[in-house]
C-alpha cells in the first residue's frame, strides 16, 4: 500500500489483557522515545500515569484552591462576626480564631475537592461527545476487561509502518488503526 | 536488581553497626544515669519530676510501635514488612518499661496530689476520686497495662516467627484478627494509662480525649525513631534489596497522616474546653496559654504541627530518605516539646523554667531505652524473612516504582556504597 493513499488516522491501538502487561508496554514505548500516547483502562493502574510521561499542574491548582477556601472561611466569618453582625458571646472577642478553625478547614476541604473535581473535568477537555478511540472495534471493553494503549499520530516520533511494527513487538492480544 | 525472596539474610555489617549504635546508647546512659544520681541527691522532688517527663517520652516510643506493629499485621503492605524487625524490637522493650517504671513509684509522693491523705480528705472532688486514684489501685493497674500489652505483643511475635520460620501461612488470619482487637485494646488501655500517669498529675482536671492523644502521640514517637532506623540501615541488605523509594514516600505519608491526626486532637481538646468555657476545665489550659508555656504552645503549633506538615507535603521530599530522616528527628525534638508543656506545667503553674534534668532524664532512659533495644534487634535477620504476600508485595510495589522513578528522576533503588 502506498503511504500517500491512505486516508490520516488518529494513531494505532494495541489491546493487552492485563494491567500489568498494558504498564510493561507502555514503559517500552516511553523508552523508544514515544511521548504522544494515551492508556486506556477499566481499573487504576499504579504507575501508568507515570510511564506515559503524564504531567499535570493540577496539584498546584488544588493547594491555590485550598488556600481560596481557607481565606474565604475566615473572612467569611470575620466579616459576618466582627464587621456586620458582632455579637457578645460569653464575653469572647469579637474575632474568636479557635471557633473560626473548624469552619475554616471545611472551606479548605470543600474548595480543594471542588477544584481537584471541575480541574479534572476541564483538564480532561470533558465532556467530549466524539473521540476517535471508540471506532477502534472492542475498545469498549476498556470499561470492563481490557487495557488499551494508543499511540497518537502527533507524535514526532510516529511512522505508520514502523510504528505498527513496534507495537507488534509489544505482543498485544490486538492491533488496530484508529481511523478519526 | 537482585532481590531474593528466598534467601534474606544480613550482610556482614549489620550486627557490627548494631553494636556500635549499642555502644553509643551505653555511652549515652551511663552519663544520664550519673547525671541523674547527681540530681537525685541535690533535689529529689526536682528528680521526680524530670524522671517521670523522660520516662514518657520513651514509654509512648514502645507503645507507639507495638501500636504500628499491630496495624502492619492488619494491613499488610510493603512498608510494614520492611520495618517488622524494628517494630519487634520495639514491642519487646515493653518489660524493660515496667522495670523502669519503679522510680516514679518512689516517688508518686511527690508527683501525685492525690497520694496525699491529708488533701484528699479537706478536697470533696479528690475523695470522690479516691476509689480508682489510690496508690494501690495505681500499682495494680500499673502491672496490668505491661502485662497486657506485652501478653498481646509477645503472642502475636510468636505467630508470626512460626509463620516465618515453618512458611506456612496458615495462623495469618487469626495474626489479622488479634492484631485489630489488639488495637482496639491498646487505645483503651493506653487512654487508661494517660490518666493515671500524666492526667492525674493535676487531678481535678480531666479530659477523655486525652488518652488517645497520649497514644497518637506515641505512635507519631514510635514512626519517627523507626524511620530514622530505617533510613539508617537502607544501605544494608537485605533492606538495600527491597527499598524502593516508594516505601520512603508510603512512610513518610503515614508520618505526614499521624502529623496531622495528633494536631486534629489536640486542636479537639483545645476547642471543646474553649468553647465550653467552664471553671473546672479551663485553668489547665489557662496555665499553658500565658507568658512562656504560652510561647510553647504556639510554637508547638507551628513547629510540631505547620512546619512538618507542609514539608510532608511535597511527594519528593517524602521520596528522600535524608529529608525524610531529618523530618523525623525533627518530630523527636518536637514530640519532647509537646510532653514538657503537657507534663511540666503541671508543678511549676504560671512561673516557667527549665532545669537540666529535663534534659538528662529522656537522655538516661533513652540510653538504657536504646541500648536495650539494639540488644533485641541483634542477631536477627533485619526485615521480614518469609511471607506469603511478600512477592506479590514487591511485585505491585516494583512496577508503580519503576515507572516513579523515572518520573521523579530518582533511582529504582536505594544505591549501592552507602555501608557504614
Amino acid at each position: 500500500m502506498e503511504p500517500a493513499t491512505q486516508p490520516p488516522i488518529y494513531g494505532l491501538m494495541a489491546e493487552f489483557a492485563t494491567g500489568e502487561a498494558l504498564l510493561d508496554a507502555t514503559q517500552r514505548a516511553s523508552n523508544a522515545g514515544y511521548r504522544q500516547m494515551d492508556a486506556y483502562s477499566p481499573v487504576p493502574v499504579e504507575g501508568i500515569a507515570e510511564a506515559i510521561g503524564f504531567k499535570t499542574k493540577l496539584p498546584w491548582g488544588v493547594f491555590c484552591g485550598g488556600l481560596t477556601g481557607a481565606v474565604f472561611g475566615m473572612g467569611l466569618q470575620y466579616w459576618a462576626s466582627v464587621i456586620y453582625y458582632p455579637m457578645n458571646i460569653g464575653g469572647r472577642p469579637m474575632f474568636s480564631i479557635p471557633s473560626f478553625i473548624p469552619v475554616t478547614f471545611e472551606t479548605t476541604v470543600l474548595f480543594s475537592a471542588l477544584t481537584a473535581v471541575f480541574g479534572m473535568i476541564i483538564l480532561n477537555k470533558l465532556p467530549t461527545p466524539y473521540h476517535p478511540v471508540f471506532n477502534v472495534q472492542g475498545f469498549d471493553r476498556a470499561s470492563t476487561d481490557r487495557y488499551f494503549l494508543a499511540i497518537e499520530a502527533t507524535d514526532p516520533k510516529f511512522n505508520r509502518q514502523r510504528t505498527w511494527e513496534f507495537l507488534e513487538s509489544l505482543k498485544p492480544e490486538n492491533l488496530a488503526e484508529v481511523p478519526h | 536488581m537482585a532481590r531474593n525472596f528466598n534467601t534474606i539474610v544480613n550482610d556482614e555489617n549489620v550486627q557490627p553497626k548494631i553494636s556500635g549504635l549499642q555502644k553509643k546508647a551505653i555511652a549515652v546512659a551511663v552519663v544520664g544515669v550519673a547525671l541523674l544520681v547527681v540530681g537525685a541527691i541535690s533535689d529529689s522532688d526536682q528528680f521526680y519530676r524530670s524522671y517521670l517527663l523522660g520516662y514518657i517520652y520513651w514509654v509512648i516510643v514502645s507503645i507507639g510501635m507495638f501500636s504500628l506493629y499491630a496495624l502492619h499485621n492488619v494491613v499488610s503492605g510493603a512498608w510494614g514488612f520492611t520495618i517488622r524487625r524494628f517494630l519487634e524490637a520495639g514491642v519487646r522493650t515493653l518489660p524493660l518499661m515496667l522495670v523502669l517504671f519503679v522510680p516514679i513509684i518512689f516517688g508518686m509522693h511527690t508527683l501525685y496530689e492525690w497520694t496525699h491523705t491529708d488533701v484528699v480528705a479537706k478536697d470533696h472532688i479528690l475523695h470522690q476520686k479516691a476509689p480508682y486514684l489510690n496508690e494501690t489501685f495505681f500499682i495494680i493497674r500499673l502491672v496490668f497495662y505491661f502485662v497486657l500489652w506485652s501478653g498481646l505483643g509477645f503472642y502475636l511475635m510468636k505467630l508470626n516467627r512460626q509463620i516465618e520460620e515453618n512458611r506456612d501461612p496458615s495462623k495469618l488470619g487469626r495474626i489479622q484478627k488479634l492484631s485489630a482487637v489488639t488495637l482496639l485494646l491498646i487505645i483503651l488501655s493506653g487512654t487508661f494509662a494517660a490518666v493515671d500517669w500524666m492526667m492525674s498529675l493535676e487531678p481535678h482536671w480531666f479530659s477523655t480525649i486525652y488518652g488517645i492523644l497520649f497514644v497518637s502521640g506515641g505512635a507519631l514517637s514510635g514512626l519517627a525513631v523507626t524511620i530514622w532506623l530505617l533510613v539508617k540501615f537502607r544501605g544494608n541488605r537485605p533492606l538495600s534489596d527491597f527499598l524502593v523509594p516508594r516505601i520512603f514516600h508510603d512512610m513518610g505519608t503515614l508520618l505526614f497522616t499521624l502529623t496531622m491526626f495528633w494536631a486534629y486532637i489536640s486542636f479537639s481538646q483545645f476547642i471543646i474546653i474553649w468553647s465550653g468555657n467552664v471553671a473546672e476545665e479551663t485553668p489547665w489550659y489557662a496555665v499553658r496559654m500565658a507568658n512562656e508555656w504560652g510561647t510553647i504552645g504556639w510554637g508547638l503549633v507551628f513547629l510540631h504541627f505547620a512546619l512538618p506538615w507542609a514539608i510532608l507535603l511535597s511527594k519528593k521530599a517524602k521520596r528522600n530518605p535524608q529529608i525524610l530522616s531529618a523530618v523525623a528527628i525533627w518530630m523527636l525534638a518536637m514530640r519532647f516539646m509537646d510532653l514538657y508543656w503537657l507534663i511540666a506545667p503541671a508543678h511549676l503553674r504560671s512561673t516557667f523554667s527549665f532545669h537540666w534534668l529535663d534534659i538528662a532524664a529522656p537522655l538516661a532512659v533513652g540510653g538504657i531505652w536504646m541500648a536495650y533495644y539494639c540488644q533485641q534487634l541483634q542477631g536477627k535477620t533485619l526485615m521480614t524473612v518469609w511471607d506469603p504476600r511478600l512477592q506479590d508485595a514487591w511485585h505491585r510495589i516494583g512496577n508503580a516504582d519503576a515507572a516513579d522513578s523515572a518520573y521523579f528522576g530518582d533511582s529504582p533503588t536505594v544505591k549501592e556504597g552507602i555501608h557504614g
